[in-house]
């Protein structure tokens, strides 16, 4: 465990009323501050219902939940550092007769964040995100609505930031605006748990991403230097085995239809004795690079 | 908690529904009114003044929870449950939000038959101030069980048209239970009016302990 963990979860199950089998079953994971981790999984995998259970709506059957060094206790007795959190984990709208900036002074004034502070943060990620404040919120787009959601969730400065999928209905630039105040946010010591199925997004962000598969987490992935390495040789397989000899794997190679024979190589096999072998060989490297998130987990998805 | 009765209560004053089925009962009343014999004594002015006010608290309360049953349905609830505040709090804004204009439009209410009473029936005793301190106090207490328990049933149902369908079932049983009783036992008055209000306290216990689990409702 960390010590410092800001969000803790110990063998957590969860089932929906009257359904079979249980959407969360025994997962286990914790995150310190100041990092963004992704949540990724195939639809129905569990993802929102672990970040509604991590937000305190939902009570989960069995298990634990810590924020912030406390217990996440049964009946939602913890509202108080509800404060500490920015959570979207849902994007209905309440007081739709209200006008974007009087909606989100609302919410802050009722999570009791200082108001100047908050004020300035506001109109700061509405110039970013280019949202109207004398908008009403009734008239907004479900683009504009999830911009709107996403302030309402930053303004007060939270230190642990609970997001299901954020950029669904954003824009390109405003799903690029997203990512940069997002790194901003875990720059500044937030911890920021993170869904989408964006999974190149994903990976030019996070520091840490989590797939999770039949209630649990089945896999994890932490920074670049964990990530197994993919090689791209412009020759065939067979030229490229005898090339590299006791280090070639192939399993984790294959040919493609434009000649390139591609292989990947787990994280412990250091890189530049194949490096070196290929190129004593004469065989022109296309590309050597760590695996991207989305050829790493994409068939798992 | 003063900021959020005032946002909830913009919001459900908004529902024009809210306005035209509050006043649909003045309007009922005056007529009735109209038609009706004045020569009645004090106890009976009691019971008119009881009855019109509740046939309008009936389709009060259940208009006002139906705008619950539809904030749950929509989801909104779940945005307010994300806040650091109790959840006995944010209920209590919803509720103070709900109540307090009905308790406005009950005192217009039986202002406006006080004043057409004694307009229509300057011969005949009016009623007393005990008798409309009385029936305030009943229609507080019966509006404020009615209330609770609606919202209850409106945060359980399965559906928004099954919760509307129940409340006002339940609404209009409730109060046709306290006006028996109120009949039965006429000098057990505050006995009556003591346990509507322990009914609405077990009531809100309810609704807490509801509102507290919300993957109940919220989760369809």
């Amino acid at each position: 465990m960390n010590g410092a963990a800001v969000l803790k979860a110990e063998e957590l199950s969860f089932g929906y009323r009257n359904a079979e089998r249980l959407v969360l079953d025994g997962l286990s994971f914790d995150m310190g501050p100041g990092g963004i981790v992704a949540l990724v999984g195939a639809n129905g995998a569990g993802k929102t219902t672990l970040l509604r259970l991590l937000s305190g709506l939902f009570e989960p059957r069995s298990g634990r939940i810590e924020r912030f060094g406390k217990a996440l206790r049964a009946k939602r007795a913890d509202f108080a550092d509800n404060a500490r959190v920015g959570a979207l984990v849902a994007a209905p709208l309440c007081w739709r007769s209200l006008r974007v900036a009087e909606w989100l002074e609302a919410f802050a004034d009722l999570s009791g964040a200082p108001r100047a502070a908050c004020a300035e943060r506001r109109a700061d990620l509405l110039r970013r995100f280019d949202l109207d404040p004398r908008a009403r919120v009734s008239v907004l787009s479900a683009g504009n609505l999830q911009k709107l959601h996403v302030v309402r969730a930053l303004q007060h400065a939270p230190e642990l930031l609970l997001l299901d999928e954020p950029t669904s209905a954003l824009d390109p630039a405003s799903r690029r605006e997203f990512w940069s105040v997002l790194r901003e946010e875990a720059d500044r010591g937030s911890a920021v748990l993170v869904s989408s199925h964006q999974l190149d997004e994903l990976d030019r962000s996070v520091s840490r991403a989590l797939l999770l598969k039949g209630g649990r987490i089945a896999r994890e992935l932490a920074g670049d230097s964990a990530r197994p390495w993919r090689v791209v040789a412009a020759a065939p397989e067979e030229e490229v085995a005898r090339a590299l000899g006791a280090l070639w794997n192939r399993a984790a190679a294959h040919s493609g239809a434009d000649g390139l024979t591609r292989a990947d190589w787990p994280d412990d096999v250091p890189r530049n004795p194949v490096l070196a072998k290929l190129v004593e060989a004469g065989i022109p490297v296309a590309e050597m690079r760590p695996l991207a998130l989305s050829e790493m987990w994409g068939d798992l998805l | 908690m003063k900021r959020l009765v005032l946002l909830e209560w913009r919001e459900i004053s908004r529902d024009l529904r809210s306005w035209l089925v509050a006043l649909l009962p003045v309007f009922l009343f005056s007529f009735a009114r109209t038609l009706a014999p004045a020569d009645q004594g004090s106890a009976a002015a009691f019971h008119e003044l009881v009855d019109f006010g509740l046939a309008a608290l009936a389709l009060e309360v259940a208009l006002a929870i139906d705008c619950v049953a539809w904030q749950r349905d929509r989801g909104e609830l779940e945005l307010l449950l994300l806040l650091p505040l109790s959840p006995a709090r944010i209920l209590g804004a919803k509720l103070a939000a709900i109540l307090v204009p009905t308790f406005l439009l009950e005192a217009v209410q039986l202002l406006w038959a006080l004043l057409l009473r004694s307009a229509l029936a300057d011969s005949v005793p009016s009623a007393s101030a005990g008798d409309v301190v009385r029936a305030a106090a009943f229609l507080f207490a019966a509006t404020l069980a009615a209330a609770v328990w609606s919202a209850r049933i409106a945060l359980s149902g399965r559906t928004l048209r099954n919760a509307s369908a129940k409340l006002l079932v339940w609404t209009i049983f409730l109060i046709g239970v306290a006006k028996s009783a109120l009949l039965l036992f006429p000098d057990r008055f505050w006995a009556i009016v003591a346990v509507l209000l322990a009914f609405s306290a077990a009531g809100f216990r309810s609704l807490l302990g509801c509102w507290n689990r919300p993957e109940r409702w919220l989760v369809r």
